[in-house]
């Protein structure tokens, strides 16, 4: 199968974000998606608009926090760093996604 | 707890402003673009290039913002705001609309609000004590009276050997003169109390103390607690008052405390003594049954094992005192129970009223609605075709109802306060005990929103979900035409209109009676009601006045000196004022007894001079003299509606009658002669004449009386002679209720008066109804009509014609209702008969009248849409459609 470049899976753009701050640091949105599309070194079609209602949605859960700044080129933008509660809840997921991953994995092996 | 955080997050978006939230967003996107942008410059694109390739890479960004803005706040109470402020706009436009709808709905949520706190005050609210529920009122009855108090011994031995009760306490009332040096005196109703009594209510005093147990003993030093108002009219809120020692009835006794306002005995009682203090009491045989008891039970106690013990008790008091208390036996009523809770007489028709008045403008509301929702019947179909769902044009009809029904209900509450204050004020004060208040609480408070969600849902379901049943396809085909008027509400319309006009007939027709009956008054009604006669009530205390010749010759010398006085014309004493009623008495005469039962008659005790004193003159015979105002006094007067209706074709000066107190054994009849015919004169409310027996006050010299004075002076300086020359006489006597007979009289007739004023808004509310409702009906026919009107008019319909046209459409309603409001005059008249013969509702002058004034309203109903159909341009309409 060549490669070609899919959705972000249903569910897991929220994760991926918390993965990216918590690696890089506070970010800001266009800095986010430019570093997910880079480690998916295109296998990834990213809207990158849809980083902006994951990244309210981890807001309001207390996972990531905001704050106006400068971007490296002197633009304003909005910076995010990831909270200690993300990082609690970044664990929390990380191992259940390793989880169903290895559990997806196994039933396919085994079926195959 | 993350979704409550989430919900919170969202509830503060929903809440904070919301264009703050939007700009920072749309400016955080911004940035993105243009970080993106400077990317693709950076790789080598030209900055327009690098402009679109930013905004495809970054998607869509109004459906970015359009989800965050979602995520936000609430998306449910966004689209709600946003269908208020769509349905105030859209409300806001049709301001002829506003100015119908929001009047009729606060009339309606007024007036009913405004009757249910009336009722609610006097039926329902309960006494203003502690955990009323646990106090229970107790009094006795037995095979002969179906209620009545009980006896101090009685009393006694209840308390003493009841054990579910923490306290049992007794009241009684009389009125007694307050006097001190330096001070006029003052008459108050007093209630003499037994111990505990303020503990048992949980009233503790403003100032200083309530009664000690040392209060209550016999020989105790006489002590008094004053009431709030009691205190402040006399001794103007002064503290100093208390330690001081006033006298009651001439008796000194120390005021010990102030009880604060709006508490007390049920009751008008504006001071408070030890029951031991009544004379007599203590020792009053065990069938003297004068004191009103009630007990608070104790924590442990249930009700109905105090009934039980109550029971108990009163058995065996029975069967120790078998001479007394033979078949007497307890009833005990939670103390608001007693007070009351019964719904019934006036009440029960004020509380029908308030319902039909609510029911009728909200029908009417609901018509206004209907008319309206018509013209945009084209507007939902357009929408609906469009993709709009029903759900959110009836939730939007719905929203546009809530609206008007809480503005209704604003403005209801405005007419409601306003009723109540013109209601409450033309009582006179101190009619009503202190208990009944009518200001808003929680209760009437829910009333209000519960009167308006009434309305709501009577006037915004119905044209919501006709709304609703809009036929998408019919309507864009025709214009709506069939669609509307296939709505089937044409008949109930019809019906309902109908009612109206039937309830408006029955309303005029009473009021128009009620007008005419009055004209019918008395000759004499504008001599009693002068401004000139100044009058004051007085009252002998027992203690310095015990015999009828001691009150005799008191009454005598203050009459000779007011007499005496300058600018006085004229003094008399009367029993009782004009309209104040009288002493209801058993008629003996010399003539065969009456065939429809037993005979009676008012009686009045007058002076000589009484006529005088109102510049009127007997009609025939002689005044009263001085020589009858001897205890063996036997001359009367009669009035001539007594002579009429008794003395009818025998000679009436020399005629010998009795009267005798109801109720009391006859003993043989105490003769006595007429020897003059007084004008009729009203003692009570009815527009007719009475049949009175004056009597010589002298020869019953009673402690309480009313002082009447004519004189050219005015009645300030009049009311200043009166206390000069009664104090000079004695000055613990007190005069009280010191005004003009023409006070006194208006004041006497407040409930007639009052009665007549609610009759005559609610008539004139539904006159204004059915003028809108009618309106309602006609424009909408109108406005359905078009089409065909249009069709007329171009065929050469004159614009007349069309205005005819229009016209006739009410005239079922109209004829209808004018049939059934005869109908129910006609029983009206049955069920509340006028007191006048020939006079009914159902008079025919009365009846062409209201006619007249409905067939005027119909008229003013439909001249807008008559216009309006009238000036119908026909080659507009016949595009339109």
């Amino acid at each position: 199968m060549p490669p070609s470049s899919s959705e972000v899976p249903y569910g897991t753009l929220d994760l991926i974000v918390l993965k990216t701050l918590a690696a890089m640091g506070p970010l800001h949105g266009y800095g986010i998606a430019r570093r997910i599309e880079q480690v998916a070194e295109g296998a990834l079609a990213l809207n990158q608009g849809t980083i902006y209602p994951a990244l309210l949605r981890l807001e309001q859960q207390g996972w990531v926090k905001s704050a106006w700044g400068t971007s490296e080129n002197n633009r304003r933008a909005r910076f995010y760093s990831i909270t200690a509660a993300g990082r609690r809840q970044l664990a929390a997921e990380t191992e259940t996604w390793a989880r169903t991953v290895s559990l997806v994995s196994r039933l396919l092996d085994r079926e195959s | 707890m993350t979704t409550l955080r989430v919900w919170l997050s969202r509830l503060r978006g929903a809440l904070s402003g919301r264009s703050r939230a939007e700009a920072e967003l749309a400016d955080e996107v911004q940035a993105h673009l243009d970080l993106l942008a400077d990317d693709f410059v950076a790789r080598g694109m030209s900055p327009e290039e690098a402009r679109f390739a930013a905004r495809r890479a970054f998607g869509g960004v109004d459906q970015v913002k359009a989800v965050h803005r979602d995520q936000r706040g609430l998306p449910a109470m966004d689209a709600f705001t946003q269908d208020v402020r769509f349905a105030a706009r859209s409300l806001r436009r049709d301001r002829a609309f506003l100015l119908t709808a929001i009047p009729v709905l606060a009339l309606g949520i007024g007036v009913t609000h405004m009757f249910l706190t009336i009722v609610y005050a006097h039926t329902m609210r309960g006494l203003p004590i502690s955990r009323p529920d646990r106090v229970l009122y107790i009094s006795t009855f037995d095979d002969r009276t179906p209620d009545r108090p009980m006896s101090y011994p009685d009393f006694d031995d209840l308390r003493a050997s009841a054990r579910h009760f923490e306290a049992i306490v007794a009241y009684t009332s009389a009125a007694v003169a307050v006097g001190d040096e330096g001070r006029a005196p003052d008459r108050f109703e007093a209630s003499y109390v037994s111990a505990g009594a303020f503990e048992a209510l949980g009233i503790s005093p403003l100032r200083g103390r309530g009664f000690e147990a040392a209060d209550h003993r016999p020989g105790a030093a006489p002590v008094v607690v004053l009431g709030r108002s009691a205190w402040e009219s006399r001794y103007g809120g002064d503290p100093g008052v208390i330690g001081r020692s006033i006298l009651l009835d001439g008796a000194p006794a120390t005021v010990i405390g102030v009880l604060p306002g709006r508490s007390g005995f049920p009751g008008t009682a504006s001071m408070w003594l030890p029951i031991e203090q009544r004379r007599g009491l203590t020792t009053a045989p065990r069938d003297a049954r004068t004191l009103r008891v009630f007990g608070r039970l104790n924590d442990a106690a249930s009700e109905s094992n105090a009934r039980a013990e109550v029971a108990a008790i009163m058995s065996r008091l029975e069967a120790r005192h078998p001479g007394t208390n033979r078949a007497v036996r307890a009833r005990v009523v939670r103390i608001n129970d007693r007070f009351f809770g019964r719904i019934e007489g006036p009440w029960l028709a004020f509380l029908i009223a308030g319902c039909l008045i609510v029911l009728v403008s909200s029908a009417n509301a609901a018509n206004l609605v209907l008319a309206r929702s018509l013209h945009r019947v084209r507007e939902v179909a357009v929408r609906t075709s469009l993709g709009a769902r029903r759900a959110r044009i009836v939730r939007e009809q719905l929203v546009e109802a809530l609206l008007l029904a809480s503005t209704g209900g604003a403005a209801g509450l405005a007419v409601s306060s306003t009723g109540i204050r013109l209601f409450a004020n033309a009582i006179p004060g101190g009619t009503l005990p202190y208990w009944i208040d009518y200001t808003l609480d929680w209760t009437t408070g829910m009333a209000l929103v519960a009167v308006s969600l009434l309305t709501l849902a009577i006037f915004g379901l119905v044209p919501a979900m006709v709304a609703s049943r809009v036929d998408v396809v019919g309507v864009l085909k025709d214009g709506g035409r069939r669609q509307a008027s296939n709505l089937g509400l044409r008949r109930w319309t019809t019906a309902f209109m109908a009612v109206q006009v039937a309830l408006a007939v029955v309303l005029l027709a009473t009021i128009a009676l009620g007008s005419l009956a009055a004209r019918g008054g008395l000759d004499t009604d504008a001599a009693v009601a002068t401004t000139e006669v100044v009058t004051a009530a007085l009252n002998l205390p027992a203690a310095r006045y015990p015999a009828p010749d001691d009150r005799r010759r008191f009454l005598q010398q203050l009459l000779d000196r007011v007499q005496g006085a300058p600018g006085i014309a004229a003094v008399a004493v009367t029993s009782v004022l004009p309209r104040q009623g009288g002493a209801e008495s058993r008629l003996h005469t010399d003539g065969p007894p009456s065939p429809n039962g037993e005979a009676t008659t008012l009686v009045v005790a007058i002076t000589p001079g009484y006529f005088d004193a109102l510049a009127l003159r007997i009609a025939k015979g002689r005044d009263l003299t001085e020589a009858d105002g001897h205890a063996g006094a036997r001359n009367i007067l009669v009035n001539r509606r007594f002579v009429e209706q008794f003395l009818q074709g025998t000679e009436p000066l020399g005629a010998r009658l009795a009267v005798s107190t109801p109720g009391t054994a006859d003993g043989p009849p105490q003769w006595q002669a007429i020897v003059g015919i007084a004008p009729d004169i009203r003692q009570r409310g009815a527009p007719d004449a009475e049949p009175i027996v004056y009597q010589p006050l002298a020869s019953l010299a009673p402690a309480t009386s009313t002082l009447m004075v004519r004189s050219g002076m005015a009645p300030s300086a009049v009311a200043s002679v009166l206390r000069e020359t009664a104090g000079a006489l004695d000055s613990t006597v007190p005069l009280y209720r010191i005004q003009t007979l023409a006070q006194a009289v208006y004041d006497a007739e407040w409930n007639p008066r009052v009665s007549a004023r609610l009759a005559t808004t609610l008539a004139l509310l539904c006159l204004l109804l059915t003028t809108v409702g009618l309106y309602a009906v006609t424009a909408r026919a109108v406005s359905l009509r078009q089409h065909e009107l249009g069709i007329r008019m171009a065929l050469g319909a004159t614009p007349a014609r069309i205005a005819r046209l229009v016209i006739a459409g009410v005239r079922p309603p109209l004829l209808l209702g004018l049939g059934l409001g005869l109908a129910g005059a006609m029983a009206w008249d049955r069920a509340f008969p006028s007191g006048q013969p020939r006079l009914g509702a159902s008079d025919p002058r009365i009846l062409a009248i209201v006619g007249l004034v409905l067939v005027l309203v119909a008229v003013v109903a439909c001249y807008r849409p008559a216009r309006r159909a009238a000036r119908l341009a026909p080659a507009e309409v016949l595009r339109q459609g």
